[in-house]
């Protein structure tokens, strides 16, 4: 024999030997899991509740299947888990997964830490915070959605790109968590009777739960933080200097309610002093406007500019709020550490100085609205 | 041969004697005396019996019997191609080539006349590489024929053609063509060492002249081009390409190829380079469509779920339940009878084709989805794949891409993705290390030719009015752009028509 033919052979018997160590996943003979939940159920106790692909509907439509297994950790349960099922648990399609408040106010690092050990678990995949028990959410039969797992996946999905939730992922979290001048926020899911929604966003102090931000608030945060802008927000105002624009009152009113199309926006945030702790925050917003509560007058001289200011005026406001929302909890959203951070040379930030000195910090906030269509012409 | 002749009275019966000894089993043989002294005689079928009797037997029976010779004959019949022969061993050869022996009485030399007219089938349309639009002629099996269409196209002294014999019985006569100004030595030079070293008796085809002109014998790929086409085998002339005929083949041998070439039709030329680029790039996916397609499914539902966007994975939950057998299993099925599909419906008869259609339309399609035997999407797969590798313009490459995705669809089932890249992998390195007469097999990709390559794909007009921007010097790039340009106008009607 020569060289060639033993070189040969024995690449034919490493091909038939070796395979067999290879372990495969057969799709239909595995079960697979598309979200999870975890939820607090007495002391070190933990109850994880998984939403599988079902047994297949004749009809064709999507179905699941919602199991409930405890355990002490959140590995413990999923090998539990097996017990129940006909296939092996892979969690490679897992897109969402849930914990509960409780939890989170405990500090859930030990079960993220667990999912990006995993390789089989995407980077990408949703994390959310829920105020009830997620086994509620999970395993109610909702008459209108047929796998509630992946209907959460994309109400997350495209709230981030179009709403006011800032992005979510495992990797969004985890990056948050290691660094020195920014918290994590996740988004709080809540079923209510037959829907499920996306209600607050939840603030953290490193992996605990310390508050919750409303929607209103929210959006100025997602504007300071996401490339993906909401596309929509609503202003409430004074009627104050406007209210001479308004023609045909029917009835007397104080304040002017407008919905905005946001058109674009920039934002920018420097350190004016660091021994103060101040910063500028700016953001530039080219806007439409979509509604208006009042019968505003566009065709008058001055009319729009005048609506321009008031805005300017009230979201500026509105987004000061927000931040002091976030200085009274403690919880850096916005990442103002890390500006801090890059622009002061040596300041060896860690995450702990930073949040003594978060709650010092001031700021300037300045809202430039434009206003580039009414919607009406004038 | 005067003191033999004495014995017989008449020269036919003589002639008989002599030749059945030198052609012992020839039944076609025939002597035919025209009187006592003058005798005719060649292969029945091989010679062209029309000037056979209208100008040689119509002649000879009008000479006189008492006075004719050998001169006399030469100068009253009508033939070009005449020469004397005494030695009757070369006579009998020059009879197997379709000559016609003219002897006469008492004279050593006879005539040896080429009348030869060898059965061919009339010049027709190329049946195997059909064009929607261009030129349809197709080359046949005569070698003369084929050159002169070969002139006709180009008429320039620089159109070399060089015969050479192959095989010790079947004596093939092959033609080294190519144009002197344009070729690469090098690539005459290699065509012609090989032809040197084959030792064989004989070749049936130009498909068996490729297989022996390659280096590598274990290759599954076509190392150089076939075509019937003259439109293709004129332009690859004027690229300075070589180009081989054969008698008795009506695929000429084009070389060197690179793995594109077999990916593009001539009909692309004649086409816009937009709508031409596009139908470049369609086969290009067929190729990785055909390819990629099934591996990529027995991997995925293998071992890679992961992969599977959410809304196909229900489908493919739905449908794989039903089935019996593992991914690897169920392809391999469905893909060999697919195969068993297409070699049938080859060798039937036209006329049964279509029951072929019927068997593999609802048994196949229909019934092994109800049956569950296979899931309705790798149906589709199956059939998405056949269809990438019906679009090769070649044949013979056809046939090697659907050979080479049962590896891939075997290691996918065994490794997954990584079996696939492994297959992919020996393939490529393989690929890399053929070369067409001396030339990388992966041309304009290996060595990198970036000019090349996009002339190649993207069908430039300059691609149009120049054939030489494809290099000759195997990796050294000559542009002869305007020396051609004139020649090219002059000489091929195919790029002249696709420019109106």
């Amino acid at each position: 024999m020569n060289k060639l033919q033993i070189k040969s052979i024995s690449v034919v018997i490493m091909l038939v030997l070796l395979s067999g160590c290879f372990h495969s996943n057969v799709l239909e003979r595995t079960s697979i899991s598309v979200a999870v939940g975890y939820d607090k159920i007495g002391e070190g106790k933990i109850q994880t509740s998984s939403v599988l692909y079902g047994a297949t509907s004749k009809e064709g439509k999507e179905s699941s299947q919602v199991i409930t297994v405890e355990g002490e950790t959140s590995k413990g349960a999923r090998l539990n888990l097996n017990q129940k099922l006909g296939y092996k648990v892979v969690s490679g399609q897992i897109r969402f997964i849930a914990y509960e408040g409780e939890l989170a106010r405990d500090g859930i690092l030990s079960i993220v830490d667990t999912l990006s050990r995993d390789p089989s678990y995407g980077d990408m995949m949703y994390l959310a915070v829920t105020e009830k028990p997620i086994r509620d959410i999970l395993a109610y039969k909702y008459p209108n959605i047929s796998n509630v797992g992946n209907y959460l996946t994309r109400l997350i999905a495209h709230n981030i790109e179009d709403s006011w939730v800032p992005s979510c992922t495992l990797h969004d979290f985890r990056n948050d968590f290691y660094s020195a001048g920014k918290e994590a926020v996740l988004p709080i899911v809540e079923r209510t009777n037959n829907e499920v929604n996306v209600t607050a966003l939840a603030l953290f102090q490193k992996d605990v739960m310390v508050g919750k931000i409303e929607p209103e608030q929210a959006v100025y945060i997602k504007l300071l933080l996401d490339r993906e802008q909401p596309e929509s927000l609503e202003v409430k105002m004074q009627k104050d200097g406007m209210a001479k624009y308004v023609k045909n009152v029917h009835h007397p009113f104080e304040t002017i309610k407008t919905a905005l199309g946001n058109l674009g926006s920039k934002s920018s945030i420097k350190l004016i002093s660091k021994d103060e702790l101040q910063f500028d925050i700016h953001i530039r917003m080219n806007v439409e406007l979509q509604e208006i509560s009042e019968d505003y007058d566009f065709t008058e001289k001055g009319a729009v500019q005048q609506l321009e200011t008031e805005l300017s005026k009230q979201m500026s406001i509105d987004l000061l709020n927000a931040l002091n929302q976030l200085k009274r909890l403690k919880s850096d959203a916005v990442g103002f550490g890390e500006v801090y951070r890059s622009s002061v040379r040596n300041s060896r930030l860690t995450k702990d100085r930073w949040q003594d000195m978060f709650p010092k910090a001031k700021f300037n906030t300045k809202v430039t609205v434009n206003l580039i269509r009414t919607g009406t012409i004038e | 041969m005067t003191t033999a002749n004495m014995a017989f009275s008449d020269i036919a019966s003589y002639l008989k004697l002599e030749l059945n000894q030198l052609l012992p089993n020839c039944s076609d043989l025939v002597v035919h005396g025209i009187n006592s002294s003058v005798a005719v005689c060649y292969v029945s079928g091989l010679v062209d019996t029309k000037v056979l009797s209208s100008s040689i037997l119509s002649v000879l029976t009008m000479l006189d019997e008492d006075e004719v010779n050998t001169e006399l004959i030469r100068q009253t019949i009508t033939i070009c191609e005449i020469e004397r022969e005494g030695n009757l061993d070369q006579v009998a050869l020059k009879l197997l080539q379709g000559h016609v022996y003219i002897a006469v009485l008492d004279e050593y030399e006879g005539l040896l006349c080429n009348i030869a007219n060898f059965p061919t089938r009339a010049i027709s349309a190329s049946e195997n590489e059909t064009v929607i639009f261009g030129p349809v002629l197709g080359f046949n099996e005569s070698l003369s024929s084929n050159i002169a269409i070969l002139r006709s196209y180009i008429k320039d002294p620089d159109l070399v053609t060089e015969p050479h014999m192959l095989g010790t019985k079947m004596e093939t006569r092959i033609q080294l063509t190519y144009m002197s100004e344009y070729v690469d030595q090098q690539y005459v030079d290699y065509v012609k060492s090989k032809l040197k070293q084959i030792k064989t008796d004989g070749l049936l085809g130009n498909a068996l002249l490729v297989q022996k002109l390659q280096n590598h014998p274990y290759t599954i790929f076509p190392l150089m081009t076939l075509t019937e086409r003259p439109d293709r085998t004129v332009q690859a002339l004027m690229e300075g390409k070589v180009v081989i005929f054969m008698e008795g083949d009506s695929h000429v041998i084009i070389g060197p190829s690179s793995f594109i070439d077999f990916f593009l039709s001539v009909e692309d030329r004649y086409m816009s380079w937009g709508t031409g680029l596009f139908i470049r790039m369609l086969r290009f996916i067929g190729l990785m469509m055909s390819v990629f397609l099934t591996p990529v499914y027995v991997a995925a539902l293998t071992f890679h779920y992961q992969m599977i966007p959410p809304a196909l994975i229900v489908s493919l939950i739905e449908t794989r339940t039903k089935v019996p057998f593992p991914p690897l299993i169920e392809t391999l099925l469905l893909e060999i009878t697919m195969e068993l599909l297409r070699e049938a419906g080859v060798r039937l008869p036209t006329k049964v084709c279509q029951t072929i259609g019927i068997v593999g339309g609802i048994v196949i399609g229909q019934a092994a989805v109800q049956a569950g035997f296979t899931s309705n999407i790798l149906i589709m797969l199956v059939a998405l794949a056949a269809l990438g590798s019906f679009t090769t313009p070649n044949y013979l490459m056809g046939t090697s891409i659907r050979l080479i995705r049962y590896p891939m669809i075997f290691m996918a089932g065994l490794w997954g993705i990584l079996g696939i890249v492994f297959v992919a992998m020996v393939i490529f390195i393989h690929l890399l290390r053929q070369t067409s007469l001396g030339r990388p097999y992966l041309f304009p990709i290996f060595p990198f030719r970036g000019k090349d390559l996009t002339v190649d794909m993207l069908l430039t007009p300059r691609a149009h009015y120049s054939y030489r921007v494809t290099p000759t010097k195997s990796g050294l790039k000559s542009n002869e752009t305007e020396n051609n340009q004139q020649s090219d106008t002059a000489s091929s009607n195919s790029s002249s028509s696709n420019e109106t």
